[in-house]
């Protein structure tokens, strides 16, 4: 049994993906350029502030990065919980090359798609390799373990949370989409513990969205 | 196309005196019971059906099976690769008196003097999930236990046991379940969530955090 005494020795990270943006209801590749919310991307962060605000849910810190998708759902979040919001470029979305704003059919025009990917290879041609990706992944996460332990919320993207997954489970990024890729919903969420005493992850959940009824 | 749910027992009497189970015989409890019923009504309400349920044989498992298989009408098989681990003679004992600190163990390492070792574990994990994908493709849900499960996992993902208590947990509820999509032309899983239990009343919602 966990008591109240150990949350000092403990590290509760939340990995939250951003509420709907702009790009995502377009369907557009997005990496560093800048979307916001859509109405529903605001209403789903809503309605899981709401929900934790039910759960009771404390955090010291909410840590995230600074395009306006993830900072504009951290501020629902951070105000609502009245907690610091601290924003980490290390959380950005994979800088995706000349991929950045296309939608699949314009990616499929102008784009020529290479035979085999491997991890090494920039995506877009001048964007993050995915070892870029997971290097930074493992920085940031690094970055948190850094600071003392406590319930930290990052707020960030699909891909750069797939790669901290990566990072915390020991996966490596493997060539073309092999290796296993975690479903982060928007607004969906994955909850994990770390102790350093010894080194222990405990992954509690992955792509928690009850907030919000997805029917795919 | 493969879709393949992971789903832990509900609560059992070994859960709720905090017994280590392992292949050990326990029923469900009440809450147990009432846990089932809920996923059932749950996955009904939302039309969600399977090709096949395959259970572990032993009792909570199988409980929870049957309860699921007569809600959404679907056959079950049981299957005893997906039995919990054997944990030798720590079977019966209470986790409060083995909560304390051991001497490091390697992952061949016999737990409990004639139990798995961790590698055997991810072994026949392996296994289990191998003959799942010589089935035909379709929907498949597998009632099993948090250890067994946690190697799955690690099978999916492509991690290897570490030794003591160096490798990742992944947390099974009382009916928690994982699901995946498994594309075979591309060799794609794709992770769909993990210990989701959305769908529980409160009163069924018991945190337990030990994991047989």
């Amino acid at each position: 049994m966990v008591s109240q005494d150990l949350h000092t020795t403990i590290y509760h990270i939340t990995l939250l993906r951003h509420g709907e943006s702009q790009g995502n209801f377009e369907g557009r590749h997005q990496g560093q350029a800048d979307y916001r919310l859509t109405g529903r991307g605001k209403e789903q962060i809503r309605l899981l502030l709401e929900r934790w605000v039910y759960e009771r849910k404390l955090f010291d810190l909410v840590i995230s990065s600074p395009l306006p998708r993830a900072i504009e759902t951290a501020e629902i979040i951070a105000d609502g919980l009245n907690i610091p919001l601290k924003p980490e470029p290390l959380w950005m979305a994979r800088d995706n090359g000349v991929l950045a704003r296309l939608s699949p059919e314009e990616v499929q025009q102008t784009v020529p798609e290479p035979v085999f990917i491997n991890p090494y290879q920039p995506v877009g041609q001048t964007g993050e390799s995915l070892w870029q990706l997971y290097l930074r992944a493992g920085s940031a996460i690094q970055n948190i373990l850094d600071n003392p332990p406590g319930n930290y919320l990052v707020v960030s993207h699909g891909g750069i949370l797939n790669m901290s997954m990566y990072a915390i489970l020991g996966i490596h990024p493997q060539p073309k989409l092999y290796g296993p890729r975690f479903r982060f919903s928007n607004s969906a969420f994955a909850t994990l513990t770390y102790t350093p005493a010894s080194h222990r992850w405990l992954v509690l959940g992955v792509n928690d969205h009850s907030h919000w009824d997805y029917t795919e | 196309m493969y879709f393949i749910t992971l789903l832990r027992h509900g609560e059992s009497e070994g859960n709720s005196s905090g017994v280590i189970q392992g292949q050990s015989d326990y029923p469900l409890t009440q809450t147990g019971i009432k846990q089932a019923k809920e996923l059932a009504s749950d996955w009904k309400l939302n039309h969600t059906s399977f090709d096949l349920i395959i259970s572990s044989s032993l009792l909570r498992a199988s409980q929870t099976a049957e309860i699921i298989a007569d809600s959404l009408q679907v056959p079950i098989e049981f299957d005893p690769a997906w039995k919990e681990r054997n944990f030798g003679s720590l079977q019966g004992i209470s986790l409060q008196e083995i909560n304390q600190d051991v001497d490091f163990f390697h992952p061949y390492q016999p737990i409990g003097g004639s139990g798995e070792s961790q590698l055997d574990l991810f072994i026949r994990a392996g296994q289990a999930l191998q003959n799942i994908l010589r089935r035909s493709p379709g929907s498949y849900l597998i009632i099993s236990h948090g250890g067994i499960l946690n190697k799955a996992l690690y099978v999916i993902m492509g991690i290897t046991p570490q030794g003591h208590y160096n490798s990742p947990i992944f947390h099974f509820g009382n009916t928690g379940y994982a699901q995946f999509r498994y594309n075979p032309d591309s060799h794609q899983w794709a992770v769909l969530c993990l210990n989701n239990r959305g769908f529980l009343s409160p009163q069924s919602d018991h945190k337990l955090w030990h994991q047989d």
